[in-house]
């Protein structure tokens, strides 16, 4: 089963100075708030956050609500966005595999995969013993949800005395958090470039096109950020 | 309304969880000092960045059509 003593360790990770509590709660309030004025009601707006726990997912999904978009739409622009979180399991995930571990862990504590949890643990998994990263993650995933769930609802309770210029100002701190969240990973020269170029080739792309600026900018930069990384090292 | 925005919240999760539960099945076999690990490393560091300056920068319709 799961270790206690890892999984409140992981739990309270998020207490510190340096927590993304604040910021995901900010941005969840906006969700939350978002989700009212788009007419879903509580349960709605819980079950939302609940199960899909990736911010521009629940913003795709809004944006689609809103023009009409097919299911299918819905899949493929949620799909699109979020593809994001492949790469981010493959680079986190192997740091956790541990062969007495069941399989049931990995396979449900991967819904935790979105920034703020991935960052918290790609800086601490290396301070946690291999053996119990997994139930540490579990902890730190299970406390950034319950920011996100609890968030929501305050957002959706509070919607009527946030305007939009407020719900605009609450949605942008958790993306200006991340940025510092991302400074402060840039610590080899791969990482760094990673971060450069996927800025430069994000706005870049996103001229050719819209949707697909992430997916073909990250993969763009990531991979000249890794040759060049490669290139230096050997 | 209610049926549709249940089936948008379920569509939506799948979508999202479909990227983790591939990620979990690939990481499988993926050894921390190879390679492919690194370039995956890279990957995710740069399609965050592509993504958090889009949001800065272009925001999604919601956001400014509000």
């Amino acid at each position: 089963m799961i270790s206690k003593k890892y999984f409140v360790k992981g739990f309270t990770s998020v207490k510190g100075l340096d927590s993304p509590a604040l910021a995901l709660g900010c941005s969840f309030i906006a969700i939350g708030a978002m989700l009212k004025n788009l007419g879903f009601n509580i349960q709605e707006s819980i079950f939302s956050t609940f199960l899909t726990y990736a911010l521009p997912g629940s913003l795709v999904m809004a944006d689609s609500l809103l023009v009409g978009a097919s299911l299918l739409n819905i899949f493929l622009a949620v799909w699109l966005v979020n593809a994001r979180l492949y790469p981010m399991t493959i680079s986190l995930f192997p740091l956790m595999m541990e062969k007495n571990q069941p399989k049931w862990k990995y396979f449900l504590s991967c819904h935790f995969i979105a920034v703020s949890a991935w960052l918290i643990m790609k800086k601490n998994y290396s301070l946690i013993e291999r053996k119990h990263r997994i139930d540490y993650w579990i902890g730190l995933g299970c406390a950034t949800w319950s920011i996100a769930i609890a968030s929501t609802v305050i957002g959706f309770l509070a919607a009527d005395y946030l305007n939009r210029d407020v719900t605009i100002g609450l949605a942008i701190v958790n993306p200006v958090y991340f940025t510092c969240m991302m400074a402060d990973a840039m610590k080899t020269i791969q990482i760094s470039l990673a971060v450069i170029f996927g800025v430069v080739f994000g706005i870049l792309f996103y001229f050719i096109s819209p949707e697909w600026s992430v997916l073909f900018g990250g993969f763009t930069a990531g991979t000249i950020a890794f040759l060049i990384g490669e290139a230096n090292v050997s | 309304m209610s049926a549709s925005i249940f089936l948008a919240i379920l569509v939506t999760s799948l979508a999202t969880y479909l990227s983790r539960f591939l990620g979990v099945l690939s990481s499988k076999n993926i050894k921390e000092t190879s390679k492919i690990f690194r370039w995956f490393n890279c990957l995710a560091y740069s399609t965050l960045a592509a993504l958090i300056i889009r949001i800065i920068i272009f925001p999604i319709g919601i956001l400014i059509r509000r």
